[in-house]
């Protein structure tokens, strides 16, 4: 009977993989495809492998290639630092931190806040303005004369930009960490306190390697969402791809290309090239990690 | 049976999903009286078009006793063609699209052949239009002599400048416009200005229409970029980081709330911005938005002519030519581009520079305004319209350029680009946009 009933699951599943073919599966085709051709929503001209060859001796693109890296680096370092100072915090029963979960949902929010709400938040707060919330609070402790320009500058443009992200994903990290923390036996923890073990000893000689996967999944989709980096670099500073086009990052130089300048088959081969570098990567990381 | 059961509620499940509220027929504009049709769909970049097709609806219903069954959609200025031109293609384009000088040139260049020719039966739009300053129709109008799209507005550039700012530092009137008339006179001006603490102009937008590259088409005639372009543009980066540098111009973002901000601030000794540089429809969107007659700046402002008269943007008016409805895109396209009554409803509650010369003549005294001081928009420009430069809007490269040449400005007036280097930035910036024209 049982048997008999499960039949009829299949179809059930049908909705799921006709929406997924329709809004997923060929658009995916048909960006293959037009990579291979000058299509400019008009016309389309077949023109082999001359968008690949054009993105990969592309320095715009490089340089996309190179901001992704250190928007995503700098800020996953200090999304990671956070995760694993409060995540040992909330944690630690020494401690005897009451409320957690409050926490958590505090630091969880500003993941539900819309990247555009958030870009145009820190856009008031770092503005280039003395009457901007951070020149205005500097300006009042006395720690500066006239206002500064933050997304102006390459290096702190680029900072503000990692620490935002940082901001808004360490609470997302965090969740996913103290899981893990969860999961490892109080057992080990147990028999090392007897041994004699300190509390740098544990935490690195037990906690780190026991949540070795759940650090492993949060790096490699960090990556991939990192790789993809979009919104807040492109709508925080007042000129698209900031100072010296130091936030322009690939998705960024793929929607300019897709969407500004109607490029739309080398911006499909930027994509599928991206697809193939972020694949690589994750599965480096992957497999680094896997075996250490 | 329950095989089939599942099988029809999966079915179910996709159409509700992908349902679409299908196509109404195409009409026959012959077949229709005045008054008659069915929904139309219009598309705008701005907020000033659902203001349009509001008059438009106003007088429908006074006229008709009916409210047309109109969808305005608003997209975004940046990705409005990137989302009108494959809806277009694929036949699900709106009946009307309201676009912008920088959407119209590239619209002309890639899409004009989805456009309804006006000038075609049974529009004839060439008829109606004998009086229309004639800039306004050769710049929708192709190659092939097919009239794209209408504008209701002529939008000549002026200068706004506050008069109670110019006494303060002992100017009058006159002396004001006798600097403006000239760049020698606009530099001698700021530098008055700036050594009392004003700006003279109120950003670096403001700065570009003062120079020859907003003027000049960047490809020239063999297709690639021109020399005679990027000269200019080297001008314009290396003397307006000139006078950035010197105070004369504010270091606020065009329509940033600092800047809006800064517009409305009443007393001349708080007030830091001299003077905008646009075409009059600056006064209803920003200088006169939230200001009441007799407080604020109200009659502080004063209008003027450049040095070099130019163009400042506008609406233009274009039917699909697969609309659905096509009688009702026409009488609204007609309606607001030709006729006086919505140029009386938009001219009691507006400041506007109409494109047609009957009806700038009918509603002048409309635009008396005590906002201005008493001066009459019409009797500024006037003399200037016949010099309106448009060479500028001829390509589809002209948007992308100037908004390109215009983020190399901020890169050098930020300091992270040399002055003599932003000429070469903004040809690559411009070649990365369109390599063929390298």
């Amino acid at each position: 009977m049982i048997k008999k009933k499960s039949r009829y699951g299949k179809y059930f599943i049908i909705p799921f993989f006709v929406v997924f073919t329709i809004f997923t599966l060929i658009p995916l085709l048909f960006t293959f495809v037009i990579s291979f051709t000058e299509y400019d929503r008009f016309t389309t001209t077949f023109i082999g492998l001359d968008n690949y060859i054009g993105v990969l001796t592309d320095q715009v693109f490089w340089k996309s290639f190179v901001n992704t890296w250190i928007l995503w680096g700098v800020g996953f370092a200090i999304q990671l630092s956070l995760t694993m100072i409060i995540s040992t915090m909330l944690m630690d029963v020494r401690l005897r931190i009451k409320r957690v979960g409050f926490f958590r949902t505090v630091f969880f929010l500003p993941n539900l806040m819309s990247m555009a709400s958030v870009a145009i938040l820190f856009s008031l707060i770092l503005g280039p303005n003395e009457n901007d919330a951070l020149n205005s609070f500097l300006i009042n402790i006395g720690l500066i004369d006239s206002p500064i320009a933050v997304l102006t500058n390459v290096a702190t443009a680029r900072m503000s930009v990692s620490m935002i992200n940082a901001w808004l994903w360490f609470g997302n990290s965090t969740i996913l960490i103290m899981a893990g923390m969860t999961s490892v036996s109080k057992d080990l923890y147990e028999s090392a306190w007897i041994d004699g073990a300190n509390r740098w000893q544990v935490y690195k000689d037990i906690t780190i390697p026991s949540i070795k996967p759940t650090l492993t999944y949060v790096l490699v989709t960090s990556l991939i969402g990192g790789m993809q980096t979009f919104d807040i670099a492109y709508l925080l500073p007042p000129v698209v791809g900031g100072p010296e086009k130091s936030l322009l990052s690939m998705g960024i130089y793929l929607y300019q290309n897709a969407f500004i300048w109607m490029r739309v088959g080398y911006a499909a081969a930027l994509s599928i090239i991206m697809f193939i570098l972020i694949s690589i990567f994750a599965n480096i990381i992957k497999r680094a990690l896997g075996e250490a | 049976m329950k095989k089939i059961f599942a099988m029809v509620m999966a079915m179910v499940l996709v159409l509700a999903g992908c349902g679409n509220g299908g196509d109404t027929a195409a009409t026959d504009i012959d077949t229709l009286t005045p008054g008659e049709g069915g929904t139309m769909t219009v598309w705008s970049f701005t907020e000033t078009g659902v203001k349009e097709v509001d008059t438009f609806k106003e007088y429908y219903q006074e006229e008709y006793g009916v409210t047309p069954d109109i969808e305005t959609v608003v997209i975004p200025y940046d990705e409005y063609l990137s989302k009108l031109l494959p809806a277009l293609k694929n036949g699900t384009g709106p009946d009307l699209m309201i676009m912008e000088i920088g959407h119209l040139t590239t619209f002309m260049d890639k899409g004009s052949e989805y456009a309804q020719d006006l000038s075609a039966a049974p529009f004839n739009a060439l008829e109606k239009t004998d009086d229309n300053i004639p800039y306004t129709i050769d710049m929708s109008t192709t190659e092939d002599g097919k009239l794209v799209g209408l504008t209701w507005q002529a939008n000549p550039l002026a200068i706004f400048y506050r008069m109670d700012i110019a006494e303060e530092v002992g100017l009058t009137e006159a002396d004001v416009e006798k600097a403006f008339s000239s760049m020698e006179g606009v530099e001698d001006l700021c530098q008055k200005l700036a050594d009392e603490d004003y700006y003279c102009m109120g950003s670096l937008d403001d700065a570009q229409f003062f120079f020859d590259s907003y003027k000049t088409s960047p490809v020239g005639d063999d297709g690639k970029l021109s020399e005679d372009y990027l000269n200019a543009v080297d001008e314009f980066i290396t003397t307006a980081s000139d006078w950035y540098d010197k105070g004369y111009i504010a270091p606020y973002e065009y329509e940033s709330t600092e800047w809006i901000n800064q517009i409305h601030v009443e007393d001349p000794k708080e007030a830091k911005i001299f003077s905008v540089y646009k075409a009059p429809w600056i006064l209803n969107r920003y200088l006169m938005d939230g200001e009441e007659e007799g407080s604020g700046t109200w009659g502080d402002w004063r209008a003027t002519t450049p040095p070099t008269p130019g163009f400042g943007g506008g609406t233009w008016l274009v039917m699909n030519k697969d609309a659905q409805n096509k009688n009702l895109a026409w009488e609204f396209i007609d309606y607001v581009s030709e006729s006086d009554d919505f140029a009386e409803r938009w001219a009691t509650n507006t400041v506007d520079y109409y494109s047609d010369y009957s009806r700038q003549e009918t509603f002048h005294d409309l635009q008396n305004s005590s906002f201005l001081g008493g001066q009459n928009i019409y009797d500024v420009l006037s003399d200037s319209l016949d010099d309106v430069d448009t060479s500028g809007y001829s390509s589809p490269y002209d948007n992308m350029a100037d908004k390109t040449v215009m983020n190399v400005l901020i890169e050098v007036v930020s300091g992270n680009i040399a002055p003599e280097d932003g000429v070469t930035a903004a040809e690559q910036d411009i070649y990365t946009a369109a390599p063929e024209l390298e």
